[in-house]
């Protein structure tokens, strides 16, 4: 068996779709940089993955999500999906306060006056809402149910694994513990630009950090 | 050291009785803090026998009776002074603007001496003592009024050094009160009055020495804007001035946004009742469609859990100035300032009790029955005084701060002869009282949570059993809100549930009430000063008021503070930080836990080494002073005030 057939089977007992161009250079580069070294198939396995959890799916484009899905009302994904974060926000809070909160943690005077109408609310609960891709769609997930597991400071480009059966409404997986494992990564290119802090700016167009604060 | 005195002043009252073979009639000179305490002591004291003569100044009468103090016959003298008799001045070398470098400021030798036009109250006090074997002290009990106090033992004792002083301590201007403090005379608080020496040292220091820095350089650097303006510095100021600006540049910088959210109401019998969705808003159309749709396709809600409980609505705590200048400012329109000018003018009346405390606990041994009493014949609030009577009242409710000096504010004497904005306050703090000492208002409120397809919804109502307290505090509203009889288990179809969608809105300009929150908050100013360090920064056009209610920066205002706070937030004479500080050490003086000669070194040092970091980064200041004023700096040479 090739090498590449068997690394290919490993991914795939992983549910993880390689291009064969990407995985052949992956195999090729590896060998390059270990000339005349023993190295069993295991060895190889564990550094092509390394090489996908920092990959930006976006440039081998092996599309695994079905067609068009953000348009469909409601529809259920009932396999297992790799896929790579874009970028996570909270929807559940106004973002230029959680923009503030980040900048100016303890500068800012809280002005706000105490004797305000109390609130009706005990407080709203987080809801992260993931954009995500296959390489090819653009697709968002809600926390439709608490996730702890899941943070706001999770590395752009980070790929995770989604397992079905999990709803889609107006494009959006309706995510829950169940559905979701994380599997690490990263992706250079968009560490800074889709950092939680710059895309709350960008959002809110205003000037965006070349060294952006971590969240927690 | 009482008893000591008390020998003393016999002996000296046993020569005069051999030389004049006269009754021994001891002579006391008594000095108020202004007139009309002086005018309204007197007449209590001397059950309106007093006689009045003139003192040097017009303002300042005297008036003379007999009473008994420590068991003997004595003849009284009293009169005023108007406030501070004496301030602190730099000595004359350092008055003139030019005369030094500002930083020399921070040790320039200062002198306490008598302004001018306080001459004459002065020399009224030198000539009285003269005639006098005894002083006693009534100014009012607080910080400055005990200060005041040894203004006035400074100018007595220069003329007769030995004299026996005492101090009598009251809380308000009433027969009562006068004569308990008449009978347990005691000795002035120096520590008291030590804070107050070092306060205002730091404040003339600081104040002219940022005062003339920023003076004499932006008038040069923006000739065309500020050329002949005074760019007055003052370390309570500024912190409140910059609460305004960082208001006002939040709602400057605020972004709104656009939220969703699922709203659910159920109508029966003509009455809807409105749910609210637990998981309150979310700021994506899309995300919160999605969950609609979801309840949409099964929109029976179950009830799950219906809580019954009793709630009460509280009556407010017993009245402190903070809170007198708050409601005053909210409810009736009247500004701090002017409050507290009329509560003063109450209190010497003797209406109210003195108007400036920290207290929000009634004492023990203070009777309130009767003070209730006083206020049944009134036609307004009258039948509910009577109410507190009858329900076994007056019960007040308690807070957890005392100033250990003056109760909480309080009617002394019912009133109906008032107009204006006099009696607004008036009946406020009679209302007020009555509020506190009566009971809580009762009610029921009812919780219902349901479920719609995971989704969690809950409403309230609010039956009102019992509005007690609310009868006579017109200030405040508790709105009853009607809801069915749910039961756990039931099912109800929705009449509505839809989507809908908002804004984001900025936050509000600042009121002086939040203003004074915020300055009792971070700790600028006492509850006495707030008012007036308000007033300062209106005066020096550093804010204006928009709508006469909100509280908005003017550009000098604003180029100011953000100039300081681009030097830094931690020295940013803008921030409330180093006056807080001060403030703290003051009150340690008071208390006997700090050395007053320690704290006054401590906070010059503070304050210069602040003064060297401006001066080094003033081009900062002049570029966001430059900013505001829409104006370029004019550039100067390397030194920081011009020549
Ligand atoms: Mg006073």
């Amino acid at each position: 068996m090739s090498e590449s057939l068997s690394v290919k089977r490993f991914f795939q007992s992983h549910h993880i779709t390689l291009s064969d161009y990407w995985l052949e250079s992956c195999i090729q580069w590896y060998q390059e940089e270990n000339p005349n070294v023993n190295y069993s198939i295991e060895t190889l396995n564990s550094a092509v993955y390394e090489q996908w959890l920092l990959l930006d799916l976006r440039d081998v484009e092996v599309p695994i999500l079905p067609p068009n899905l953000a348009q469909q009302k409601k529809i259920s994904l009932n396999n297992v999906y790799c896929l790579q974060l874009l970028y996570v926000q909270d929807i559940s809070q106004p973002k230029l306060s959680q923009l503030q909160k980040i900048r100016t943690p303890n500068v800012l005077v809280d002005s706000s006056i105490t004797d305000q109408e109390p609130k009706f609310y005990t407080g709203s609960k987080r809801m992260l809402q993931m954009v995500l891709t296959d390489g090819v769609q653009q697709i968002e997930a809600i926390e439709y149910k608490p996730i702890p597991l899941l943070k706001a400071n999770i590395k752009p480009g980070s790929k995770i694994k989604i397992t079905g059966p999990v709803q889609v409404r107006r494009g959006q997986i309706m995510l829950e513990s169940k559905h979701l494992q994380l599997l690490g990564g990263e992706v250079e290119e968009i560490l800074i630009p889709n950092a939680y802090e710059n895309v709350l700016a960008r959002a809110l167009r205003l000037p965006e950090n070349p060294h952006p604060t971590n969240v927690e | 050291m009482h008893l000591f005195c008390y020998l003393n002043v016999i002996k000296t009252s046993v020569r005069i009785l051999c030389t004049n073979q006269a009754k021994p009639i001891m002579k006391y000179l008594n000095v108020a803090e202004k007139n009309d305490a002086a005018k309204n002591i007197a007449a209590l004291l001397s059950r309106g026998a007093s006689t009045r003569r003139e003192g040097l100044s017009n303002y300042n009468k005297i008036y003379e009776f007999d009473t008994t103090i420590f068991g003997q016959p004595a003849r009284m003298v009293m009169t005023s002074v108007s406030g501070h008799l004496l301030n602190y001045e730099f000595v004359t070398t350092y008055r003139a603007w030019q005369s030094c470098h500002p930083v020399a400021l921070f040790d320039a030798p200062v002198v306490k001496q008598c302004p001018a036009n306080y001459d004459n109250i002065k020399r009224t006090l030198e000539r009285e003592i003269r005639q006098c074997q005894g002083l006693i002290i009534w100014t009012d009990c607080d910080r400055e009024g005990e200060n005041i106090g040894f203004e006035v033992i400074k100018v007595c004792t220069d003329i007769k050094p030995n004299i026996p002083v005492y101090r009598a301590k009251f809380s308000e201007i009433t027969a009562a009160s006068v004569f308990r403090a008449l009978n347990t005379l005691g000795q002035p608080n120096k520590n008291i009055s030590d804070a107050v020496d070092v306060r205002q040292e730091l404040d003339l220091r600081t104040g002219a020495a940022f005062t003339r820095l920023q003076t004499l350089r932006f008038q040069k650097v923006f000739p065309d804007k500020l050329s002949d303006k005074l760019i007055s510095y003052g370390s309570c100021q500024f912190p409140t001035l910059g609460f305004v600006v960082e208001r006002y540049n939040a709602i400057e910088e605020f972004v709104p946004e656009d939220f969703w959210r699922i709203k659910m109401n159920h109508t029966m019998k003509d009455l809807t009742v409105d749910f609210n969705w637990k998981r309150d808003r979310l700021f994506d159309k899309n995300a919160c469609e999605a969950i609609l749709d979801i309840c949409q396709e099964n929109p029976q809600a179950t009830v799950e859990e219906v809580e019954s409980k009793s709630k009460s609505k509280w009556r407010p705590l017993p009245l402190d100035t903070v809170e007198l200048e708050k409601t005053a400012s909210r409810k009736l329109r009247i500004n701090a300032k002017d409050t507290m000018k009329i509560a003063e003018k109450l209190y010497t009346q003797g209406l109210i009790s003195y108007p400036r405390t920290e207290t929000n606990i009634f004492p023990r041994e203070l009777n309130l029955v009767p003070l209730v009493e006083q206020q049944t014949v009134d036609n307004r609030w009258g039948p509910f005084a009577q109410r507190v009577l009858n329900e076994g009242g007056p019960n007040p409710r308690q807070g957890r701060k005392s100033d250990q000096a003056h109760p909480p504010i309080h009617p002394t004497k019912y009133a109906n002869n008032l107009n204006g904005n006099e009696q607004r306050i008036y009946e406020y703090i009679v209302r007020h009282f009555l509020a506190c000492v009566s009971k809580d208002a009762m009610g029921h409120e009812t919780v219902v949570h349901v479920d719609i397809a995971d989704e969690k919804f809950l409403a309230k109502g609010l039956f009102i059993l019992e509005r007690n307290y609310l009868d006579v505090y017109t200030y405040d509203r508790w709105n009853a809100k009607e809801i069915h009889e749910y039961r756990v288990g039931e099912t109800f179809m929705p009449s509505n549930l839809s989507l809908a969608e908002s804004t984001t809105s900025p936050p509000k300009l600042l009121t002086e009430a939040d203003l004074i929150a915020l300055m009792e908050k971070y700790g600028i100013g006492t509850d006495a000063t707030h008012a007036e360090h308000i007033e300062t920064i209106k005066t020096r056009e550093y804010v204006g008021l928009h709508e006469n209610i909100y509280f908005v920066p003017g550009t000098l205002g604003m180029g100011l503070v953000e100039g300081y706070n681009r030097i830094g937030l931690e020295v940013s004479l803008a921030k409330p930080n180093l006056r807080a500080d001060f403030e703290k050490d003051l009150k340690l003086i008071c208390d006997g836990h700090k050395n007053p000669e320690t704290v006054r070194r401590e906070q010059i040092e503070k304050y210069r080494a602040v003064f060297g970091i401006v001066t080094e980064r003033i081009l900062e200041i002049d570029d966001s002073l430059g900013n505001r004023l829409e104006d370029r700096p004019r550039p100067l040479e390397n030194e920081a005030i011009p020549q």
